[in-house]
């Protein structure tokens, strides 16, 4: 009985002593290991099994949780597959989600390389619209995150190099932003449209190198690329429309002032009673104005000839150019009237030389048809002007004839009422030697006359009125004799 | 029984207490999902609703682990292998539980196998396997008809699949080339030569349009019970459509005659827009995991490129202009007129024009349906490139292009106005300085001009109401300028063209009828777009 208890005894202590070999720390560290071992050389889920050895509850229920973990990451891959490719917000969800329960996992768990191939390139695939959407640092994020789970991959580095390219894209952006935001707080037009070139041509340059590197690149079709190019296009052609606009507005304004000038009618006048004198006065305060404006224009047209077009200069030459004939007309008008006004009183009728009596002729067309005048009230010396159209080649004469003996001088030239005859030495036409009575003649009139106008003096008589008239013969000296 | 023998067996009963209560401890069977395994091993897990069904799950599982490990030996990325329940049932099939959960709780089974065993079952298997399929690929050639060959290539490749060795099983059993790999070439030597044809070319169609694809062989032969895909969907340009489009796919087989009959998709987005017709073989449907078979697929494709228009004359309207004498030009009243615009009278035949200037997604629809690459210079734009604004960046080429084919599309002669066609338009039989009236435009509700206060680019067509003409003519002052046809250079080779109409980048007295600017026509501009006059038939 006694060996029996002996027996017993040393079977119990070897059950002990394997007990005692098999504490629980060193039991549990090594089911976990056991379990790593299995996680990272079969499949995960085969390392439950040493894990539910595990006999401190909380170690065990962490350690199994890793297998929930990865479990719902590989879900999450799945779920992306059947996620549409347009719906991006929930592709990028479901790609964080993985990442996330991957990320939690012991640093000594490993995971499958075909969850790691497909995790990349769920990730990869996510970076690009990122960029797209020019969320830098979630793209920055996601892909460090990405290499840290999946470790590195292909399209992983491809999409750092997109990222890279987009971060210099989005750099030079940046700057340019920054150097086309100044130019609204340029007031002078002048600089403010250097500021745009400069601007421009900085965009040219930063899209000819941003292409360049793109080129060079493997991502140049990326989403991320394509978009943050295309913005940058955008912004260049915003700008460059915005460069346009203003110098579009500078010259329409330069238009406007003309066409508003043009238009612009005295104010508070009567315009249908206006003189010649204050229509004149009038346009030439328009032509001075329009002279001013135009003067700006040419020399804005000069500066930027790309954007003043021809048509726009040719418009604006032929409203000036109406306005200038304008003022020429209006001045020719006043001219004549005060050249008109200065010849004195007017022969009537003015028609006179397109008669030409032939002496003794019954002939309606040929009678003599002659200029009459008279004046009451004269008191000193009066001046006249008549029209005449006497061939030069003709032996015609133009004879004034007075019903008093009061003195006739003929002159080829406006007198200006007497002024110019002393100041220009006028020479008197009248051929004194062929006087006969009152008649004054103008031998061969044809030859003395410089135009188709004739102007006299009646000098003052000896009485205040007096009459007579004015005619051509074709010889006035046959006649007489 | 002696004293001695009690002893011995009070001895030998505490030592088996000791061993049952030891093993209890030590070596009681863990449930199946928790088996440790041992290296050497394949194992298996399965579950089912019958201990059967389970155990085949658990020997799927592991077929699929044994053949996954053989691929990553060459692959260590590649993806897990499966198998169907079909090869799996044909495969291990003496293969007993290792574990197995106790009666009364849900069958889970884990199976396991030597790798050395499997490897010898497997080599079995896979040789049967090879024979078989290389006697199938060995007949394709005399297959009679094109299809019969790939048809049976495809199931070649679809058992390959089913069976998990699609990149395993070589083709020769000491050979290095994949059976799969020469099936696969196989069919795209067959297939490359295949012609698809749609019954309906590029452009309009309407609601009666009928849609028919014919598939034929190089030897023009009709191919027959050919798979192929069909996918309707609405291309990524601007649009006036309001909703959103959602792809449409279908399958369908070539009958007799090699044709196959293609419906319309139904749903309301599908009307009035321009659409994408795609048609494909579906090689690839047999086995999803070829890559081959999807690029074969991809290169035996055909598309449609179409624009859906229920009525032309809604697409497309206009307003007749009545031949006969008018006054173009300067009208008396506009002091702000130059000698440019000197008054003239002009006679016109009779003539329609569009009621609005041509509109990003018109445009897109010509650029859609004639797959021209070269598109707007301000279509990435996201200020220019609405659907219902006016297209910029065109030139009179552009212009005149999309006029060509706007002619070839509807059997009318479309072109661009000449300056006095335009003008006559816009005067709508009025002689007033604007197309609504004398007054200016500066109100902001008449038209788009720089400072209307409304638009900072150009407006969508037609949309100020106020501005409209007597006809009902939108835009003919303001938004965009508008190409004509009509020069005033004396060089008759110049490019130079008159615009007519004013622009939101102008101020608002450019946008009086008679102003009009010359611009090269060679190049395109952001404020610059074009209406069609369609010519009467006499």
């Amino acid at each position: 009985m006694k060996k029996i208890g002996i027996l017993f005894a040393a079977v119990l202590a070897a059950m002990l002593a394997s007990c005692a070999t098999m504490d629980s720390g060193t039991a549990d560290e090594r089911a976990i290991a056991n379990g790593v071992n299995e996680w990272n050389e079969r499949e995960p889920s085969a390392a439950a099994a040493y894990w539910n050895d595990i006999s401190n509850k909380t170690t065990a229920a962490k350690y199994l949780n890793y297998i929930t973990l990865y479990n719902a990451g590989v879900t999450a891959l799945s779920d992306a597959d059947s996620i549409k490719s347009t719906n991006e917000s929930k592709l990028l969800s479901t790609c964080n989600t993985a990442i996330d329960k991957f990320a939690a996992l012991d640093p000594a768990l490993k995971l499958p390389p075909d969850v790691c191939k497909k995790g990349s390139d769920l990730a990869a695939g996510r970076i690009s619209p990122l960029l797209a959407a020019q969320k830098m640092t979630a793209a920055r994020n996601l892909l460090a995150a990405a290499q840290k789970v999946y470790g590195p991959s292909d399209r992983l580095t491809e999409e750092g190099q997109e990222i890279d390219l987009v971060s210099s894209m989005l750099s030079k952006q940046s700057a340019l932003n920054g150097q086309a935001e100044k130019i609204q707080g340029i007031d002078n037009f002048d600089d403010k449209i250097a500021a745009y070139d400069a601007a421009l041509s900085a965009y040219t340059s930063a899209e000819s190198e941003i292409t360049s590197a793109v080129n060079k690149s493997s991502v140049a079709k990326n989403a991320g690329v394509t978009a943050n190019i295309r913005a940058l296009k955008k912004a260049h052609q915003d700008l460059s429309i915005e460069r346009e606009s203003a110098i579009r507005e500078r010259a329409y304004d330069y238009k406007d002032r003309i066409g508003a000038e043009f238009a612009r009618t005295p104010e508070g006048t009567n315009t249908g009673t206006m003189s010649l004198e204050d229509i004149l006065s009038h346009y030439q305060s328009v032509k001075t104005n329009i002279d001013n404006i135009y003067t700006e224009l040419l020399a804005f047209a000069a500066r930027y000839p790309n954007d003043i077009g021809p048509d726009i200069l040719n418009d604006i030459n032929s409203q000036k150019k109406d306005l200038e004939d304008k003022i020429a007309q209006v001045n020719a008008e006043i001219r004549t009237a005060k050249e008109i006004a200065s010849r004195g009183k007017v022969v009537m009728p003015i028609m006179i030389g397109l008669f030409n009596p032939v002496p003794g002729s019954t002939a309606e067309s040929k009678k003599s048809r002659p200029a009459k005048f008279s004046a009451a009230g004269a008191k000193k010396d009066e001046y006249w002007w008549g029209m005449v159209s006497i061939p030069k080649n003709q032996m015609n004469d133009l004879v004034i004839t007075l019903k008093d003996n009061r003195t006739v001088r003929v002159f080829t030239e406006n007198t200006k009422s007497g002024k110019l005859i002393k100041k220009n030495n006028l020479k008197d036409l009248v051929n004194r030697g062929y006087k006969v009575g009152n008649s004054w003649p103008v031998l061969n009139a044809g030859s003395q006359l410089t135009s188709n106008k004739y102007f006299f003096e009646v000098q003052k008589g000896k009485t205040e009125n007096y009459e007579g008239e004015v005619v051509v013969y074709s010889s006035f000296i046959v006649r007489m004799r | 029984m002696n004293k001695s023998m009690k002893q011995n067996r009070l001895a030998i009963l505490a030592v088996s207490v000791c061993l049952i209560l030891a093993g209890a401890t030590a070596w009681a069977s863990p449930s199946p999902e928790l088996v440790k395994q041992e290296a050497g091993y394949y194992y298996g897990y399965g579950q089912g609703t019958t201990l059967d069904e389970a155990t085949l799950e658990a020997r799927r599982d592991l077929i699929s682990n044994a053949l996954t490990t053989a691929v990553r030996t060459t692959d260590a990325a590649a993806s897990r292998v499966s198998v169907t329940a079909g090869s799996a049932q044909a495969r291990l099939t003496d293969l007993k539980p290792f574990v197995k959960t106790k009666s009364g709780v849900s069958p889970a089974v884990t199976v396991r196998i030597k790798t050395t065993e499997w490897d010898k079952r497997e080599k079995a298997y896979s040789d049967a396997l090879r024979t078989e399929l290389s006697t199938a690929a060995a007949g394709l050639a005399d297959k009679k008809t094109v299809y019969a060959k790939i048809e049976g290539a495809l199931e070649i490749l679809a058992k390959l699949s089913d069976n998990g060795e699609t990149e395993l099983l070589t083709a020769d059993p000491a050979g290095s080339e994949l059976l799969s790999r020469r099936i696969e070439s196989f069919c795209a030597e067959t297939a490359k030569s295949f012609t698809l044809t749609l019954s309906v070319k590029d452009g309009f169609i309407d609601p009666n349009s009928t849609f028919s694809v014919k598939v034929s062989d190089a030897s023009g032969n009709a191919v027959a019970g050919l798979p192929l895909s069909i996918t309707w969907e609405t291309p990524d340009l601007p649009t006036d459509a309001a909703a959103e489009a959602q792809p449409v796919t279908a399958t369908l087989k070539t009958d007799s005659q090699g044709n196959a009959q293609i419906e319309y998709p139904a749903a309301g987005e599908y009307r009035n827009r321009p659409v994408t017709l795609t048609v494909t073989t579906e090689f690839a449907v047999s086995v999803p995991a070829s890559a081959a078979l999807k690029k074969l697929d991809a290169e035996n494709a055909v598309d449609g490129r179409y624009i859906h228009c229920t009525d032309l004359k809604t697409a497309y309207p206009s307003v007749n202009v009545p031949a006969g004498n008018f006054e173009a030009g300067a009208v008396p009243q506009d002091t702000r007129a130059g000698r440019k615009e000197a008054a003239h009278t002009v006679t016109t035949d009779s003539f329609d024009i569009d009621i609005g200037p041509v509109t990003n997604a018109r445009y897109a629809e010509f650029l859609h349906a004639t797959r021209a690459e070269n598109v707007p210079e301000y279509f990435d734009n996201s200020d220019y490139n609405q659907g219902s604004q006016p297209v910029v960046g065109i030139s009179v080429k552009d212009a005149e292009a999309y006029a060509e084919w706007l002619s070839a599309q509807t059997g009318c002669t479309y072109r661009l106005p000449t300056e006095e066609e335009w003008e006559k338009a816009a005067r709508a039989g009025k002689n007033t300085i604007y197309p609504w009236g004398d007054d200016s435009p500066a109100d902001g509700k008449k038209a788009n001009y720089k400072g209307n206060g409304t638009y900072a680019a150009p407006s969508p067509a037609g949309a100020f109401e106020n501005g409209k003409n007597a006809w009902g003519l939108a835009d003919m002052a303001g938004n965009v300028w508008e190409w004509t046809s009509s020069s005033r250079s004396q060089d008759t080779q110049s490019a130079y063209r008159i615009v007519k109409g004013g622009s939101w980048m102008d101020g608002p007295a450019d946008l009086r009828i008679s102003n009009f600017r010359e611009l090269d026509g060679s190049a395109g501009y952001p404020d610059v777009g074009f209406r069609l006059v369609k010519e009467i038939s006499k």
